[in-house]
């Protein structure tokens, strides 16, 4: 017990410390990125957006119970005109190999640690009864079911005592040392999925320890269980999911995106005949036979044309990436029937903003920013200045600090909980599952 | 002699004991059937990077041999003089020559995929900063994947085949002594100790021939899909696998020795095997992520590209081409002016340079602190085995952190030698020629063989901590009464 208290607290720990140093590290760095932006030299609208702006993702409060996949992607993005840059500088590239066998946070305690805790407090409920000699002295006050639930109760308030605990000291510390927005359904929602989480454990320990008489083969059955659970599947979904949707390299997708925008997204409109199309348009439109004449600089608008173009062009392929890791994750929460793991795990990401979900929606938040931006940038090109002035042309003073820096909206549970919908059901499912095998195997003693 | 003879009847009947239970065999091909699978996931991994490189590297060279023929493009034609501008033009050849930088997977990566899966293992490189071209390329990652982990011939040994001597091995002696055996077995003149070694050692021989079979298997794969015949770093992948799977043979034989019924025994393997796997690397990467500090954002803004209206200046020009003369001797006596065309192209080539030179500190700074992380945890074999063996399978794979900087560095070589080839014509103010595409370099792939002493260092550390263990079980079954 001590041993667990002491692991818990160290990933507490460890966790409010990593999240506070990046917390800090990330809003000096988007400061200076922010300075520098607006330190640059007055020059062309174009120049000045090629000098890009950089969005680093700074941690919500409740990284610091589960970092979930923010981990695992990049941390920060340089944002320019027409190209949609990958993150980069992902933890994993920062880490050891040690982190492929988990990263220490108080959600790995909860999900890994506390099965094992309950696995050890619960593999001779029964069977050592039985062994002692105390279960027909037991039997001959209260029922088998009740002797069942009693020890499944025991075990389960126990562990909640200590999970209610933990969680709120984890998100009171996450507030001290992060700051920033608060969701209390979500903290709540967390503390409902790991009670259930608890409780599934507490009825597999007491459901083996009533079937297998043997104290050994019972912990043994109950550490395999475990393994199988926490250890092989979460593993093997991932594995088989990338197998069956697997994705594109990188080489693939810029080829793509290259080839597209170069002959269109239809492979039959290539990007001289879109210019040029858009050129006789406008022409027609305006009824003037030059493009100097246009009430517009021309350079400006076909630059924020191009720039539409690529971004639809890329809003494709990358939407090709989210639904291949969408499927995979799809895969993954099927797993979830073979595993509460999955499901918590899943339902944990989601409820703390570190799901696949919200990494991607960060990402396309970024994006836009990109494409406002860059928008913003170009209008003035085309609203300011003259045909043919790309060298002389400067923006005005003021027009870097009227472009905003970019703010991350924050999700509610609300947003996240369609996302996870079947591990909600299966959750639902073990918990209840498991209640109806422990009620049947309640109505006698096995060993009878 | 007769203790001998004693000793292989006993592992006979061990034997016998073995193939009769029917679960046996079911383990054996379950285990079996994950190993391959483990190979399967580093065959579709390497396989992926291998095309993924040939493509990527057919591409990149066909389109500079393809502009190369610009040099003999007949001007007279509006694509020929296009074609002839674009090769000897220095802006236009600087957009336009991309070289391919790539690293090919080892023989050791279908073992180990490691960190192999979140280093880029390919790059273009541009005659511009390096550093600013590094931090703009990357690979995708999928992170479903890195949160769950691979399932690789590597987790196989150091996760599931401990998982496997656990549940053939954990109650070798206090099966017996529960179901009253034991008595039946000492009245044959077998002490404790032969009993719990002839066992050890029959499971070790499954073992082995699972690892053997798996790995054997691995080579002809090597061999036959991507023609890589075997090389060293096989050979101490398998001999680290061997090490590793006799530690956990000696963690077994102890608790054999500690504990006198099977719930203990149980218990005491499974609660280990959560420490080795589990709970060790976690704290341990914990503790050395605390010591060594790595902070991303010093180098993340390396990849905007330096503009602005100093590169139109006379002064700052002289300035910066005086200075890369220092830097690159070779330079020293440059000729170009700012009366020269591609003066400001010039200078921003020499920019460039120069920003890399300064920002050399900051990177190897950030990647050494990175690399010394990977070299805390393998050292860290003491405390943390699995984490220990995996970053040395990782690093014997060449797909750890250190390989991947390696690979880095050699690119910023490959760098420099294409600087040296096209560089002289942009600072001797002279139009590019085809001998100057001549001398291009093709970068040099990092040596499959390389196989840092250190690792050598820990596996015998792994062999210290096996003697200790196999010492201390001794004591325990000589203080027991049944010797």
């Amino acid at each position: 017990m001590i041993a667990f208290l002491i692991f818990g607290i160290i990933a507490l720990w460890h966790q409010e410390d990593y999240q506070e140093s990046v917390s800090a590290v990330r809003t000096n760095a988007q400061e200076a990125s922010r300075a520098e932006w607006l330190a640059q030299e007055l020059k062309h609208p174009h120049m000045a957006a090629h000098f890009g702006n950089y969005a680093y993702k700074k941690p919500f409060v409740l990284h610091c119970f589960d970092p979930g996949l923010s981990i695992y992607t990049g941390t920060s993005v340089y944002m320019e005109p027409h190209r949609q840059n990958e993150f980069l500088f992902s933890k994993g590239q920062e880490s050891d190999t040690g982190i492929r066998f988990g990263w220490l946070s108080p959600a790995m305690v909860c999900q890994v640690i506390l099965p094992l805790f309950i696995i050890l407090l619960s593999f001779n409920a029964i069977n050592g009864e039985m062994k002692r000699g105390t279960l027909p002295l037991l039997l001959s006050q209260v029922s088998f079911r009740r002797i069942l639930l009693a020890k499944t109760l025991a075990i389960f308030l126990l562990l909640e005592s200590f999970l209610t605990v933990y969680l709120i000291v984890t998100i009171l510390a996450a507030l001290i040392s992060v700051g920033g927005g608060f969701d209390f359904s979500a903290a709540f929602y967390v503390w409902v999925i790991y009670s259930m989480y608890c409780l599934c454990w507490s009825m597999i320990g007491i459901f083996i320890s009533a079937k297998i008489e043997n104290i050994g083969s019972s912990i043994s059955a109950l550490l395999l269980i475990w393994m199988f659970s926490t250890i092989l599947m979460p593993r093997i979904s991932a594995n088989v999911a990338e197998n069956v949707f697997g994705l594109a390299t990188n080489y693939e997708f810029k080829k793509h995106v290259a080839d597209d925008i170069e002959k269109g997204l239809d492979g039959h409109d290539s990007r001289s005949d879109r210019a040029q199309r858009v050129e006789k348009e406008l022409l027609a439109q305006y009824k003037v036979d030059s493009v100097t004449k246009l009430p517009f600089n021309f350079e400006g608008y076909i630059m924020q044309q191009s720039e539409e173009y690529s971004s639809k062009v890329y809003d494709v392929h990358f939407n090709t990436i989210f639904q291949a890791l969408q499927k995979q994750k799809a895969v993954q929460s099927w797993f979830s029937f073979l595993s509460p793991y999955i499901a918590v795990r899943n339902l944990s990401m989601a409820a703390s903003n570190a799901s696949l979900e919200s990494e991607i929606d960060f990402q396309q938040q970024a994006e836009q920013y990109r494409r406002g931006f860059v928008q913003d940038m170009n209008n003035d090109m085309m609203n300011n200045s003259a045909y043919g002035t790309f060298d002389t042309y400067r923006v005005k003073s003021d027009k870097y600090s009227a472009i905003q820096d970019l703010q991350i909206e924050n999700h509610g549970l609300s947003w996240s909980l369609p996302h996870v919908l079947i591990e909600n059901g299966m959750l639902l499912l073990w918990t209840v599952g498991l209640s109806l095998a422990l009620m049947t195997i309640g109505r006698k003693p096995v060993y009878n | 002699m007769r203790d001998q003879i004693l000793f292989s009847k006993l592992v006979k009947m061990q034997y016998w004991l073995f193939v009769k239970q029917k679960t046996h065999w079911l383990l054996l091909f379950v285990f079996f059937v994950t190993g391959l699978y483990g190979l399967y996931q580093g065959f579709a991994f390497k396989g992926k990077q291998i095309a993924t490189i040939n493509a990527f590297r057919d591409e990149k060279v066909g389109a500079i041999n393809e502009m190369v023929k610009g040099f003999h493009a007949d001007t007279t034609t509006v694509a020929g003089k296009e074609a002839y501008q674009k090769v000897t033009t220095l802006i236009l050849a600087n957009w336009y020559t991309i070289l391919p930088a790539y690293k090919i997977p080892n023989t050791t990566a279908l073992f180990a995929i490691g960190q192999g899966d979140v280093f880029p293992y390919y790059y273009t490189v541009k005659l511009e900063s390096f550093f600013m071209q590094l931090f703009k390329q990357n690979e995708i990652t999928n992170p479903l994947r890195a949160l769950a982990g691979h399932f690789d011939v590597s987790f196989w040994v150091v996760l599931l085949l401990p998982l496997f001597i656990i549940v053939l091995s954990f109650n070798i002696l206090s099966s017996e002594l529960d179901n009253g055996n034991w008595r039946l077995i000492n009245s044959q003149g077998v002490s404790q100790k032969r009993w719990v070694t002839s066992k050890i050692v029959l499971v070790a021989s499954v073992t082995g021939v699972l690892l053997i079979v798996v790995w054997l298997s691995g080579l002809v794969i090597n061999y036959v899909s991507f023609s890589q015949p075997p090389t060293l770093n096989d050979f101490i992948f398998f001999t680290g696998a061997t090490i590793y799977l006799t530690l956990w043979m000696s963690v077994l034989f102890l608790i054999n020795a500690l504990s006198l019924n099977t719930s203990a025994s149980a218990l005491y393997s499974g609660v280990l095997w959560v420490l080795i796997c589990i709970v060790s690397p976690a704290l341990t990467t914990a503790i050395i992520e605390k010591t060594v500090a790595v902070d991303n954002t010093v180098v993340s803004r390396m990849s905007r590209r330096p503009q602005g209206s100093k590169f139109e200046d006379d002064a700052f020009g002289i300035k910066t081409i005086r200075q890369i003369g220092v830097l690159r001797p070779q330079y020293r006596h440059a000729t170009v002016t700012p009366k020269s065309k591609g003066f400001s192209f010039t200078v921003y080539c020499a920019y460039h340079e120069l920003l890399d030179d300064s920002n050399k500190v900051v990177v190897r700074q950030y990647f050494d602190n990175i690399e010394k992380r990977q070299r805390l945890t393998n050292a860290s074999g003491f405390i943390n085995p699995a984490a220990a063996m995996d970053g040395i399978f990782a690093g014997l794979a060449h797909n750890d952190a250190e390989a991947n900087h390696r690979f880095i560095w050699g690119m910023m070589d490959f760098h420099q030698a294409f600087h040296d080839a096209l560089f002289p014509a942009i600072f001797f103010d002279r139009k590019l020629s085809e001998s100057d595409f001549k001398k291009l370099p093709v970068q040099k792939q990092a040596s499959f063989q390389h196989v840092p002493v250190w690792v050598l260092i820990h596996l015998m550390s792994f062999i210290v901590i096996i003697l200790l263990l196999f010492r201390w079980a001794n004591t325990k079954f000589k203080n027991r009464l049944n010797v």
